[in-house]
């Protein structure tokens, strides 16, 4: 499958500061584009997807002996790039969520996407219709969140701002947008081929639904809460004791020709600790939620460094999505039942909260060899 | 200022896709030749900053890492920071909030550490911190640039595609050395024919040529995330009004190139280990070093100077800086 024909057709450009360019980027400026279209694979069988959930749930029963009664242990990649790095700073309450200019932009810019890319709100009329530049998409979405946002959205706290503070949300919401339509080669795909914000929550609750999305708006009512699922026992999903649930997520989903590609856009490096891992459990939760097996590839946009990763979904990472999942749930019990998990100490050692009650980390970060900036000190003081 | 952001369309320069390939395979040989000798776990960061301080001299860059070190780890009140830095952050969050709604309201220090806050960044407290004279003269200064920023920043067209402070990563020898920026404004985007994306830099104080280097080190790291340069670079000093650009081509690509790998060996090779190499510069009479650096002395003799009176520290800090013989590999 080649896109090169569609390429150059379609993909209008924004203007640059005066206007003058709106022709398609050359190939060479679209890694994504190879990255989401050429050369998908078939589909994993459902055999493969089956198997690898058997294996989950024969070693759940174990996790489950562990785990406290009533608890509930929740896998999503934000457990798997934590266990990754160092487990032990997992242990004890954590950080309750807030939201930021940071933790907001992507639940901003990511709708903002979709309005750009759609023309309009859902609600919106076709006459409101068109195609909105980025900075107005974001302003609606703010608009729209602060006016009939719920409580688990960021409109309350948008409501709340000072100017500058709203100021400051703007800039990142506006530049996680700006980056999304930069990186991604969106408008080669039909409206109806974009699906926004997918959360793959497994197994399903009854109708609670295994997949949402495929709306901005619908799925952006509960971003970040999970849906209460259950995982590896016996009694029926009403049962009291809950003991794993997965959580993959996706920030667009791309459907060409019946076969899907998740896409996520990410900071940092493609390099970075535990990314590896997230696709191994965004492969997983997907083609488990999925009973037509149609995710195919997992692909990472890394703006920042203009990066691009992209793997298969094979047999292989399905079932190592299944191990990342049992890894990580592993780790969680053992921090909910309160044994000790061993630290893993390293460079953000000193900026852990945790460091005071971590033996290891507070060596690590005393230890005579210090660095900064990847450079070796002269303690002047030794 | 428009004009100035935009150049003159007609030069904007097509993409060379064979020059950025270069640049890269450079770069990426000048991080091999010692990144096996760095241990594992270790990240060396190349920052503009860096590659200034590094090829002025290898011993004094080591030096003020030590000592932004040592004060970040300090006990107790923190050291306060310099005027200007205090300025340059609470400035830096005006650009961004007039880039991003063109307006500021009627206090713009209150609005610049609001803006701060709200983006994890407590500048209240270092602006408590200074004296009361020099609290007066940055809120002046604040103020002022504010007023400049208001009335001067251009509205530009919907769609112009613009990011502030936008993270660029640059990862080589397979993420072992990184270079990284975050140009204060970026706009548009590379397209077919030409290049596309303009790098803005507001500075609170004057201009110095240093700022044209800042420049190119963002012009090269923007080139290598996106296979095609920005067409063009812009400083504005709102210490002195003065805006320069720098015309961005293959040749500005290339020399950037070669600065920035003389750069990454040198900090690649102090990763690994190596002993710094002292280097005699203009800066020398300020050096912490100085006292025990034959080469600095002489740069300070051959400028008609004279050697500062050394103290205990002094030669504790030469003791460190000069038992530094130079190895090659």
């Amino acid at each position: 499958m080649s896109i090169v024909d569609s390429r150059e057709r379609e993909d209008p450009e924004p203007p640059g500061p005066d206007h003058l360019e709106r022709r398609a980027l050359p190939a060479h400026l679209h890694p994504a584009a190879a990255a989401l279209f050429d050369d998908l694979p078939e589909p994993v069988a459902g055999s493969a997807v089956q198997a690898a959930i058997a294996r989950l749930e024969a070693r759940a029963a174990e996790l489950a002996a562990r785990a406290e009664p009533h608890s509930e242990v929740i896998v999503d990649a934000f457990a798997v790039r934590s266990v990754a790095g160092c487990p032990a700073a997992m242990a004890g309450p954590g950080e309750p969520f807030s939201w930021t200019p940071a933790t907001a932009a992507r639940t901003i810019g990511l709708r903002a996407v979709a309005y750009h890319l759609r023309g309009a709100s859902a609600g919106a009329g076709a006459a409101e219709r068109g195609t909105p530049p980025v900075e107005a998409s974001v302003e609606a979405v703010m608009a729209e969140l602060v006016g009939s946002g719920g409580d688990r959205t960021p409109g309350p706290w948008l409501a709340a701002l000072t100017p500058p503070a709203r100021a400051v949300a703007v800039s990142q919401a506006r530049r996680w947008a700006e980056q999304a339509v930069a990186w991604l080669p969106l408008r080669l795909v039909g409206p109806r081929g974009l699906r926004f914000l997918n959360d793959d929550w497994w197994p399903p609750r009854g109708r609670a639904t295994s997949r949402r999305g495929g709306s901005p708006v619908e799925s952006a009512q509960n971003p970040d809460q999970p849906i209460p699922a259950t995982f590896g026992v016996d009694q029926p999903v009403r049962a009291a004791r809950r003991e794993l649930v997965v959580h993959g997520r996706r920030d667009i989903t791309v459907e060409v020709s019946g076969l899907r590609v998740a896409v996520t856009v990410t900071g940092g490096a493609a390099s970075g600790s535990g990314l590896a891992d997230v696709d191994a459990l965004t492969a997983f939760a997907a083609v488990a939620c999925d009973p037509k097996g149609r995710l195919v590839r997992v692909v990472r946009v890394h703006p920042a460094s203009g990066e691009v990763a992209a793997v298969d979904v094979t047999p292989a990472l399905v079932a190592r999505g299944a191990e990342v999942v049992l890894a990580t749930a592993s780790v969680l019990a053992d921090l909910a039942s309160g044994a000790e998990v061993a630290a893993s100490p390293g460079p953000t050692c000193p900026w852990c909260p945790r460091l005071g009650a971590c033996p290891a980390g507070a060596a690590w970060a005393a230890r005579p060899d210090r660095r900064s900036m990847g450079l070796p000190l002269l303690d002047r003081r030794r | 200022m428009l004009r100035a952001l935009r150049g003159d369309p007609a030069c904007r320069p097509a993409p060379d896709p064979v020059i950025i390939a270069a640049a890269r395979a450079r770069l990426e040989a000048a991080a091999a030749a010692w990144a096996e000798a760095i241990p594992a776990e270790v990240v060396v960061r190349v920052t503009k900053d860096a590659v200034a301080g590094v090829r002025r001299c290898e011993a004094r860059h080591l030096a003020e890492l030590e000592g932004k070190a040592d004060r970040a780890r300090a006990e107790g009140e923190p050291e306060p920071e310099p005027p200007a830095l205090v300025r340059g952050r609470l400035v830096d969050a005006l650009f961004r909030q007039v880039a991003t709604t063109s307006r500021v309201g009627d206090d713009p220090v209150a609005d610049a550490v609001a803006a701060c806050e709200a983006d994890g960044d407590p500048v209240e407290a270092a602006f408590a911190a200074l004296g009361p004279v020099e609290r007066e003269q940055v809120r002046a200064e604040v103020t002022a640039a504010s007023a400049t920023l208001v009335a001067s920043w251009p509205a530009l067209p919907a769609g112009a595609g613009v990011r502030t402070q936008e993270r660029v990563l640059v990862a080589l020898a397979g993420g072992r050395v990184l270079l990284t920026g975050r140009p204060d404004l970026t706009i548009g985007r590379p397209t077919r024919r030409r290049a596309g994306v303009l790098v803005c830099e507001a500075k609170s104080g004057s201009f110095r040529p240093a700022h044209l280097e800042e420049l190119r080190f963002y012009a090269l790291i923007e080139a290598l995330r996106w296979g095609v340069a920005p067409f063009r670079g812009v400083v504005w000093s709102l210490g002195d009004g003065r805006i320069e650009a720098v015309e961005v081509d293959s040749d500005l690509v290339w020399s950037e190139t070669l600065r920035v790998a003389d750069a990454v060996t040198r900090l690649a090779r102090l990763a690994a280990g190596e002993a710094p190499r002292p280097s005699a510069n203009p800066l020398c009479p300020s050096c912490p070093l100085l006292s025990g650096c034959s080469d600095g002395a002489r740069q300070v003799a051959l400028a008609g100077g004279a050697l500062p009176e050394a103290d205990e520290e002094g030669d504790d800090d030469a003791a460190v800086g000069f038992d530094l013989v130079e190895t090659s590999r």
